[in-house]
């Protein structure tokens, strides 16, 4: 009230001397005027969308509240706690994402994650989780009531349930196999854990956020990737060869096959028409056997015998010419 | 006039001091211990508004709420010699603040309290147990991406008896027994939130975890040389399958040609042998004899007959000029 002071004033320098009369009957409605606009500024408190409101009186839970605009007895009788209950809040672990303008970077070599994320499996070996969970409040007045920090409590419940799952988890199935288990199990007994407590927190999702294999071991991990597709490869190159080999053998051999067959045509077809010329000569030969016989023979001594450049006719009665011909010479020869 | 109204003012604060001494609000979140003269008299649970002894008495707070306590990480020796560093959690709360006020004070030596329970507690604890009994919470079977890895992990294993979570009841029983009643505080949780080798052993684990998956890549390498090895194989096998068949059919139909055509033949030519035998001769007369051909002919053969005259024959004069 910045009016106050000049008003109890004037009425020291002013109104005492003029009368006191007028302070008499003014000065208790001014109080209580004030009182009122003090009291009904008070009174009234908003709760904005996103949230809702718990009400204290004397310290004792009287109601929750949602958004809007509402009356409360003031002086501190009635205590408000208001608390966003439509946000879904973030909770990391293994990394942390820091703002920086307009882009957030996520920053996995933060220094206090590195406890949060490297976990023993239940072979016995190392696996680095990160994981986010996303939460909100689902009544208002047991966030407020029954634990004190509500966020370390969420935190706390988390690595240690994380842990529990993948200490009873396989190395392959915390990098690859089980996760989606993991993520739903982590959900389940995350709210379990926090239902016992009474936190008024409801769990909406956790997330993997890029199980690894610690750095010192990755390419080793990496290398059985790389092995796993190089097998693929030699096999399917070795399939492309078989596949590419097999049918041209095929066709080789069908080939072969109808070419037989030709012969097999041919070769019948030829002796069938061999022997039909044949039969047709003999039935004519039957009329005039001899004479065609002759005919034949001097026919074929006629083609014969010019093709002949040395042709020796020798009369059986001389005897010893064989010498004078040459053919010892020719027998040397050979 | 002027000092009636400064008597009443002073009556009205000797009101309000007399009333806010005598009244206090115990709100939801907190409980009270009321003391007289720094004695503590009564707890106070109940919520609201509350009516003491103005001047004389006192109200002091504790936090009715689950409160938290977050131990560090300490090396603990486990059964079977592993080396291992755990951090535990706690969550607590203080149901009787009268003697919590009498026998602890302040919230702070309640946590340096449970910081000393807690931790031997743990340690006791899991010392008594293998590593794997700790760490593992069932005996559920583990699954790999390799056969082989099963197999490994199938001749390493142990029955787990117990569990993590029958182990944190442990420890929690164990706490709580430590506590016996005597603090007002009640242990509401304990787990176990990082459990891992110490620093110095981890680089032997790496090494374990690096030449078991480099002998896996191994594995798979040698793997495909074999799948290719057997793909190949066959792939031989059965061109050799094809190439034999191919030519097993196409010799077997090309003697059947020859077979037939034999057949064919002999059964025309047995019926005139003899004029085959003659029509053939003269055939290979025709290709048998040509330009490089030495012929040495006797004059006593049928052809040249003539050439020595007519003196023998004279039927064979007619049959030549019959010609």
């Amino acid at each position: 009230m910045p009016d106050y002071g000049p008003r109890r004033k004037q009425p020291d320098i002013n109104f005492e001397q003029i009368s006191l009369q007028p302070l008499k009957k003014f000065l208790p409605p001014i109080i209580m005027l004030l009182f009122i606009i003090i009291s009904g500024y008070s009174a009234f408190y908003t709760v904005k969308a996103n949230e809702e409101a718990v009400i204290l009186r004397f310290g004792k839970y009287k109601e929750t509240v949602g958004p809007g605009l509402h009356t409360k007895i003031p002086y501190g009788i009635d205590k408000i706690l208001k608390g966003e209950v439509k946000t879904i809040y973030n909770e990391e672990f293994g990394f942390r994402t820091r703002q920086r303008g307009n882009t957030s970077i996520i920053d996995y070599e933060f220094p206090e994650a590195q406890e949060e994320k490297l976990m023993l499996t239940a072979d016995l070996n190392c696996a680095e989780v990160n994981w986010v969970i996303r939460y909100k409040i689902k009544a208002l007045e047991e966030y407020f009531f029954n634990v004190r920090d509500v966020r370390e409590t969420i935190r706390g419940i988390s690595q240690s349930v994380m842990r529990t799952l993948v200490g009873d988890l396989s190395i392959d199935e915390v990098l690859t196999i089980g996760r989606i288990e993991i993520e739903q199990m982590a959900k389940e007994n995350i709210q379990n854990g926090l239902d016992e407590y009474k936190c008024g927190i409801s769990i909406q999702s956790v997330l993997l956020k890029g199980v690894d294999p610690p750095i010192a071991v990755k390419d080793a991990f990496n290398a059985v990737n790389q092995a796993i597709q190089n097998k693929d490869k030699i096999i399917n190159e070795a399939e492309g060869q078989k596949n590419k080999l097999l049918p041209a053998a095929e066709g080789k051999k069908e080939q072969a096959i109808r070419e037989a067959e030709g012969y097999y045509v041919r070769r019948i077809n030829r002796a069938t028409g061999d022997v039909k010329a044949f039969l047709a000569v003999y039935e004519e030969y039957k009329k005039a056997e001899d004479v065609t016989r002759r005919r034949l023979f001097l026919e074929t001594m006629a083609d014969v015998l010019p093709k002949c450049e040395k042709l020796y006719i020798i009369d059986k009665d001389l005897k010893g010419l064989l010498p004078i011909l040459g053919l010892n010479e020719e027998g040397i020869k050979k | 006039m002027k000092r009636n109204v400064i008597i009443i003012l002073i009556a009205i604060g000797i009101i309000a001091i007399f009333l806010k001494s005598s009244m206090y609000v115990v709100d939801e979140r907190l409980q009270a211990v009321i003391t007289q003269f720094g004695k503590p008299v009564r707890t106070v649970k109940e919520h609201g508004l509350h009516v003491k002894t103005p001047f004389i008495q006192d109200v002091r707070y504790f936090n009715k709420r689950i409160l938290n306590w977050t131990g560090e990480i300490s090396d603990i020796l486990t059964r079977d010699k592993e080396n291992i560093g755990v951090a535990s959690w706690a969550r607590w709360k203080i149901v009787d603040p009268l003697s919590f006020y009498t026998s602890l004070g302040i919230e702070a030596r309640g946590q340096g309290l449970l910081d000393e329970v807690i931790e031997s507690a743990v340690k006791n604890v899991v010392s008594a147990y293998p590593l794997k009994e700790v760490l593992r919470n069932s005996n559920r079977k583990l699954e790999y991406t390799t056969k082989e890895l099963e197999v490994a992990e199938e001749t390493k294993k142990v029955i787990i008896k117990k569990g993590r979570d029958e182990i944190t009841a442990e420890i929690l029983a164990m706490a709580r027994r430590s506590l016996e009643d005597r603090y007002g505080i009640e242990l509401v949780d304990v787990r176990i939130k990082y459990i891992n080798y110490v620093a110095a052993v981890i680089p032997k684990i790496y090494d374990r975890m690096r030449s078991e998956r480099i002998r896996i890549a191994n594995k798979y390498e040698s793997e495909g040389r074999r799948e290719e090895a057997e793909i190949l194989g066959t792939m031989r096998k059965e061109l050799e399958r094809i190439e034999s068949e191919g030519y097993r059919t196409a010799e077997e139909t090309r003697g059947q040609a020859d077979a037939e055509a034999i057949k064919i033949y002999a059964e025309a030519y047995t019926k005139a042998p003899e004029l085959y035998s003659f029509l053939k001769t003269l055939e290979t007369y025709k290709t048998t004899i040509s330009a490089q051909t030495r012929l040495i002919l006797n004059t006593d053969g049928e052809y040249f007959r003539y050439l020595k005259g007519f003196e023998k024959d004279g039927g064979a004069v007619e049959a030549w000029s019959l010609e």
